[in-house]
């Protein structure tokens, strides 16, 4: 079940499944690593619905109004990896295939 | 500048130009003021471009590596803010430049786009000779990313990494060692522009970069290989910003990729280090918290007002009075040593002492609360506090499409409005710069609240709190219209976007490079707003000195004018009085007091005593509204208002409130962002002060 990640819980991890914003901010926030299937956890939440997420050692604040249009699936295990993406293990193998 | 041009002559015998002088001419001619135009013409000097992320040291390391070489000057053609200047190296001499922070070359503001032109040799910038990636090792995959846009240009980098003592503390795995290992092909240095460390290393690395490339031919040659395989052509300093985006959008993925891989490669540690808290974790809990986060940020903006004002106080008079003291005995003395006591009368004495000293007292005035301003704003954003401010602040200042930090700069200019607009160089964005610096002179300053107290005293009685209040109120209601206005017209191009920015971790400020770092700014300030507040209060003088009329004694003289009324000055003010007729304050008393306003509201109470010839001293603001200066103020806006003197009060009032703060200010606009900018607000601010006045006269006389 898709929420849109103002309304995530502090502590939880998620995994990102869409960004509903126009072409420039979409790509901004996937340069900073807002990408699809990308996992994060929802460390802090400020006022209006803002958040701060943990994307590996890096935080990021979110304004209430962008984290509205960020859909996220809230990944309930604590125990699985938190961002380790499909794309960061599918680039670990390329590169050790490359190397090798 | 003297000291760049001797230096610059210096670094011409020591250093050859080598084959790109050609494009360094071309680009420096562009880069750099007018008045430095001829020395760059001859020089050649290798071209080092600094870029980086936001909030990754990189100003603080360029400051460390320059010091008071550096020189802050606009973009051309933008009012984005670069600083450039002259590095020696061992007998070596280089052009530097600083960009602002950028998460990409695919640039979402103009302040991005100039760190992309700077970087890639577009927009007539010449191309770098060497380019020093600012690399934040507590945020190693946006480094990463910006790294690999870098990387694809073609020209040499050096990669100075930032922050390593953070990630250590918080046990992130980048370490220098690792990213050399991972990336066997770069040049690492690690700096800290807190300390300096590293400074010598950088210089080193740019050195040794630069020698291989003058070896190669051509600086490509010695430019690390693009990290990954890719078909996509990058854009050359001749495409527009549009084949800048589809190179970078349409690589994304490739780079994400590689990012990943480096990622995955420097440690799966980065993983587990999510999950632990950091300190700085633990201090956003509160410091971001809905409400606690909130509390704190007005504490602070309280602590900043009250730093600014009250403790500035006593060091503001120290100047105004202790020093002037013994400026003035000790020119009398001297006076009185060469030409006898009856020099004292002269008007090279008044000159000297009411015109030329007032001029630098003034300016050495205005040291303690800039001075003050300026380690507040050190302490703030060296902290990592100032990112949390932006974020805490960013909903209520997005009303009028401002960033979060906006917030600062408004509230220090309840205060006063010059340590308000040096505060502004924290925002990133330059068009929401010029907009704060803009609505600043709106924010009603300490000084013109004696102003308020003497007329609410003399004309509004026992409502005289009230009126006061309602000063305050108007000041917040026209920054909120006017900045509505700015921000659909003038500045309909600021969008608002999305807010996402990455939080630097908090760390503790290094005393020495924070005391440094603010001499030079002071001494930049000193430099730059010296000469017109001295120019201007100089031309004040004269205007008061040269007499027009003979008093009835007929001793009038020049330097000697008994009755403002009967100098220059007065005749202006009389000249110009009849503007103010539909505000109903069409007295030339009035008007010599706003001309006198215009230079600083502190001496306008003074100056009004002054045009009335009312010699009571020692008497507070409240006791001079209530007594003789109240009457008199109070008959001549009866007289000129045709018997409705409060209106013409409130309207006089206003009038204080929206138009130009002081000289300061205009001095210190013109050197933030130039001529134009600074006569707009002057501008602006007239007509605002101008029609608010009449409107509440015209509406005020049919209710009073």
């Amino acid at each position: 079940m898709t929420n849109s990640l103002c309304t995530c819980p502090l502590g939880v991890e998620i995994e990102i499944c869409r960004i509903d914003l126009m072409a420039r901010y979409r790509f901004r926030l996937n340069e900073l690593g807002f990408r699809e299937h990308e996992r994060m956890r929802v460390i802090q939440k400020a006022n209006f619905g803002g958040r701060v997420v943990a994307h590996g050692t890096e935080r990021i604040a979110i304004d209430g109004d962008t984290a509205g249009h960020i859909l996220v699936e809230v990944r309930q295990s604590p125990r699985s990896v938190p961002g380790r993406s499909a794309l960061r293990i599918v680039a670990s193998e390329v590169m050790r295939h490359r190397d090798e | 500048m003297t000291t760049d041009a001797h230096a610059e002559h210096q670094g011409c015998d020591d250093d050859e130009p080598h084959a790109g002088g050609h494009h360094h001419r071309r680009g420096l001619m562009v880069l750099l003021p007018a008045a430095h135009h001829h020395h760059h013409e001859d020089s050649g000097y290798p071209r080092i471009v600094f870029v980086g992320n936001p909030n990754v040291g990189k100003s603080t390391l360029f400051n460390a590596l320059l010091g008071a070489n550096a020189t802050v000057m606009n973009a051309p053609g933008t009012t984005v803010l670069i600083e450039a200047g002259h590095l020696h190296h061992d007998g070596r001499m280089w052009d530097v430049v600083d960009t602002p922070g950028t998460a990409s070359l695919d640039a979402l503001s103009p302040d991005e786009q100039v760190a992309g032109e700077a970087a890639m040799g577009r927009a007539g910038n010449p191309l770098p000779d060497v380019i020093v990636d600012v690399f934040d090792a507590t945020s190693p995959s946006k480094s990463l990313y910006l790294l690999s846009q870098l990387l694809d240009l073609g020209r040499p980098v050096v990669v100075a990494v930032t922050m390593l003592d953070l990630a250590e503390r918080d046990h992130a795995a980048v370490d220098l060692d690792r990213l050399a290992e991972v990336l066997p092909h770069l040049s690492f240095v690690r700096v800290d522009g807190r300390t300096g460390e590293g400074a010598d290393a950088l210089k080193e690395a740019v050195a040794a970069t630069l020698d291989r490339s003058h070896e190669a031919d051509s600086p490509a040659q010695v430019a690390p290989s693009r990290p990954y395989v890719s078909s996509i052509t990058v854009p050359g300093p001749t495409d527009d910003q549009e084949a800048v985006s589809r190179w970078v959008r349409n690589s994304a993925d490739e780079r994400f990729l590689w990012v990943a891989a480096i990622i995955a490669r420097l440690g799966e540690s980065d993983d587990v280090a999510q999950e632990r808290m950091t300190l700085s974790d633990r201090l956003d809990r509160v410091l971001l918290h809905p409400v606690a986060g909130i509390a704190v940020f007005l504490a602070v903006m309280y602590a900043v007002f009250e730093a600014t004002t009250t403790l500035a106080g006593p060091l503001i008079d120290w100047f105004d009075v202790t020093l002037r003291g013994w400026l003035t005995s000790g020119i009398d003395a001297v006076f009185s040593a060469v030409a006898g006591s009856g020099s004292l009368d002269g008007w090279f004495h008044s000159l000297l002492v009411d015109g030329l000293l007032d001029g630098s007292i003034t300016v050495l005035t205005f040291i303690p609360p800039m001075g003050i301003m300026f380690i507040i704003l050190s302490l703030l954003e060296d902290s990592g506090y100032l990112a949390r401010a932006a974020f805490v602040m960013d909903r209520a200042m997005r009303l009028i499409g401002l960033d979060g930090r906006a917030f600062l700069p408004l509230v220090v200019g309840f205060g006063c409005n010059l340590p308000a607009l040096a505060s502004t160089r924290t925002l990133p964005d330059s068009r929401q710069r010029l907009m704060t610096g803009l609505l600043i002179p709106f924010t009603s300053c300490s000084a013109r609240l004696s102003v308020y107290i003497v007329l609410a005293y003399a004309f509004f009685d026992r409502y005289a709190g009230l009126a006061i209040f309602l000063m305050y109120v108007a000041s917040m209601a026209i920054i909120l219209a006017v900045g509505l206005v700015l921000r659909r017209t003038q500045f309909s191009d600021l969008r608002t976007q999305p807010f996402a920015m990455g939080l630097p971790p908090y760390q503790m400020p290094k005393v020495l490079q924070l005391l440094r770092s603010v001499l030079l700014r002071l001494w930049a300030f000193i430099r730059g707003a010296s000469s017109i507040i001295i120019t201007m209060i100089v031309i004040m003088w004269f205007l008061s000195a040269i007499p027009l009329t003979a008093d009835a004694a007929g001793t009038n003289s020049f330097g000697h004018v008994d009755e403002v009324e009967h100098s220059l000055y007065g005749a202006v003010a009389a000249g110009v009085a009849p503007v103010f007729e539909p505000a109903g304050f069409n007295d030339w008393h009035a008007s010599a007091a706003l001309i006198t306003g215009f230079v600083a509201k502190e001496v306008v109470v003074g100056s009004m005593s002054q045009s009335y010839a009312i010699q009571d001293a020692n008497q507070t603001e409240a006791q001079e509204g209530t007594g003789t200066l109240g009457q008199a103020v109070h008959r001549s806006f009866e007289r000129s208002s045709h018997g409705h003197p409060q209106a013409a009060a409130a309207a006089f009032m206003i009038f204080i409130l929206a138009y130009t703060p002081c000289l300061a200010t205009v001095a210190e606009m013109k050197r933030q962002y130039g001529t134009r900018t600074a006569t707009k607000s002057v501008l602006m601010g007239l007509a605002v002060a101008y029609v608010l006045a009449v409107v509440i006269f015209q509406i005020g006389r049919l209710l009073v």
